[in-house]
């Protein structure tokens, strides 16, 4: 019949390479690596659920009632102008004394009559101007500037620039 | 109230305090006028919903300029009174979806009247006027020095909406504990200046409930915080008990303001306190810095003009100032009605969509726990 000290003796094999770092710990850890990727990999495969419904009139009605309390109505629309700045670079700038919104997109499409404009930036009420970088040479963008606050946003006047030729080499 | 509408011009603060006193009183009516909101398509809510607060009319105020002063003054109204009162009225030239509230709730009030600001300001007013311990106050304050003593200090007007006293009711005071105690069942958690207990009667119907209610609902909505990314396991969120708390809350706060009661009461202490909340927060006011009391924030602002007065301030002031925009814009929120019904409690928790109420409800969880001393993110001990 084997006695308590056989058994811690039958224990001690198993003990000695764990506390070395050996193949046990090992086993472990690989064990505990897989469960908690498992997780990770639910936790990052979960969208950002959108809400819909009674959950979004609730949020909705809340922005209203905060908009409404700082006296926010819809913002004006603003009037940009782009002014190329290097082959690379062109500048937004804008006026709005109006602290009525809560920040800015900036919009952007390539070509002199383009509409496919796409979301580059958002900035902070307090933007005044807005330098796009990377661009092309010798091409034209197209812009808007659309402000925005709890009660809606208002897009401005489309706006075109065309970056500078790029500079010969040599 | 007029600190939001001060933050809405540039140099608001400063241009606000500089109107006369007649065209502050012209601004608030205005604002008393625009208490009715209507959306297109939508059915005009009971009076006491936050889009129709009360049918009691106000003056007629010409929106705009403002001819208040003109004549008798010599001047004429001040070119800012005009740009203020246009802020008020473009407010509501939203074109899509409900409106929005044009002044805070009185849960507003109530907090910010617990930072002990009024007394506080009670005894500058009085310093300035009787006496020169202070010094004497520059010609740029003497503006601020005639508002605040007009507006808050002295008998009212008649006819004016923000009357609230008569000799029915003599104490701004004992009016301004009774809104406090019959829409929240909460006293001042100050007395008299001596801080004898104030004395007053409280009457039966007050919403005594309301603490208990509204703790229970912080309480289920922290679970729902610490349990929004639960994805394996039991989830203790409690949707249905969020959404029957919110209408509980609802039930009691909309009963108090059955065919508009207690709306004036609310709309002129929400007044006052932003006036004074605009005072503390803005260290380029001409009474901050004749006082020399410019701080990095409003309570510190407050304790030192406390301090050159003699009378405390509330220690927890810093809480009570952070906590007061966030509670009244869920409080509103509440008695729209739009939040008890099934599907909505999620909204009150759920951060993984740029949510402003969820963040609101985290603000008061962290500082109703600090001036309540009760701990909402505790859990609960089932007692047998």
């Amino acid at each position: 019949m084997p006695t308590r000290d056989d058994a811690k003796a039958a224990e001690q094999p198993a003990e000695a390479p764990e506390a070395a770092g050996g193949p046990g710990i090992g086993r472990i850890l690989t064990t505990l690596d897989q469960v908690f990727s498992t997780f990770r990999a639910q936790l990052q495969d979960e969208a950002p659920k959108a809400f819909d419904g009674a959950a979004k009139v609730a949020v909705d009605t809340f922005n209203d009632i905060g908009a409404g309390l700082k006296f926010k109505s819809l913002p004006a629309a603003l009037t940009i102008a782009a002014k190329p700045i290097s082959a690379t670079e062109i500048e937004l700038t804008w006026t709005d004394d109006t602290l009525n919104v809560d920040g800015y997109r900036v919009r952007r499409c390539q070509g002199q009559y383009c509409t496919d404009l796409v979301e580059v930036r958002q900035l902070s009420p307090t933007a005044r101007s807005f330098r796009d970088v990377n661009l092309s040479a010798s091409t034209t963008y197209r812009y808007q500037l659309v402000a925005f606050n709890f009660r809606g946003e208002t897009p401005s006047n489309l706006v075109a620039a065309t970056t500078k030729a790029a500079a010969a080499r040599g | 109230m007029l600190r939001n509408l001060a933050a809405r011009v540039p140099d608001g603060p400063t241009k606000l305090v500089k109107l006369h006193p007649a065209e502050l009183t012209a601004l608030l009516e205005l604002a008393w006028n625009l208490r009715v909101h209507q959306a297109s398509g939508v059915t005009l809510r009971p009076t006491g919903h936050p889009d129709h607060r009360s049918d009691t009319p106000g003056l007629a105020i010409p929106q705009r300029p403002l001819p208040v002063l003109n004549p008798p003054s010599n001047v004429g109204a001040s070119p800012d009174a005009g740009t203020f009162a246009t802020i008020l009225t473009d407010t509501l030239n939203v074109e899509v979806g409900t409106r929005g509230v044009r002044w805070d709730h009185l849960i507003y009030a109530y907090m910010i009247a617990n930072t002990r600001i009024r007394p506080v300001f009670r005894r500058v007013v009085l310093e300035l006027l009787h006496g020169e311990k202070l010094g004497a106050p520059t010609e740029a304050t003497q503006l601020w020095l005639r508002n605040t003593e007009e507006l808050f200090f002295r008998d009212p007007p008649p006819f004016s909406i923000t009357t609230i006293t008569s000799s029915v009711r003599p104490s701004i005071d004992t009016t301004e504990r009774q809104a406090h105690y019959r829409m929240f069942g909460l006293d001042l958690n100050h007395g008299n200046d001596d801080n004898s207990p104030y004395e007053y009667v409280k009457v039966a119907a007050a919403n005594k409930e309301f603490v208990t209610s509204f703790e229970e609902l912080l309480r289920e909505v922290w679970i729902g915080f610490i349990n929004r990314s639960t994805t394996s396991g039991a989830n203790p969120t409690d949707d249905a008990k969020i959404e029957d708390l919110a209408r509980k809350l609802n039930s009691q706060l909309l009963d108090r303001r059955r065919f508009g009661d207690l709306s004036r009461e609310e709309f002129y202490l929400v007044a006052m306190m932003s006036w004074f909340h605009l005072t503390v927060e803005n260290n380029n006011l001409p009474i901050i810095r004749d006082l020399r009391a410019e701080g990095t924030t409003p309570e510190q602002v407050l304790f030192k003009i406390a301090q050159m007065v003699g009378l405390p301030a509330n220690g927890l002031a810093d809480h009570y100032f952070q906590v007061a925009d966030a509670i009244s814009a869920v409080l509103i929120a509440i008695e729209t009605g739009t939040l008890q019904v099934p599907g909505a409690a999620r909204a009150f928790y759920d951060p993984t969509v740029p949510n402003s109420l969820s963040g609101a409800m985290n603000t008061i969880i962290t500082h109703w726990s600090a001036i309540t001393g009760h701990d909402v993110k505790a859990g609960k001990v089932a007692v047998r």
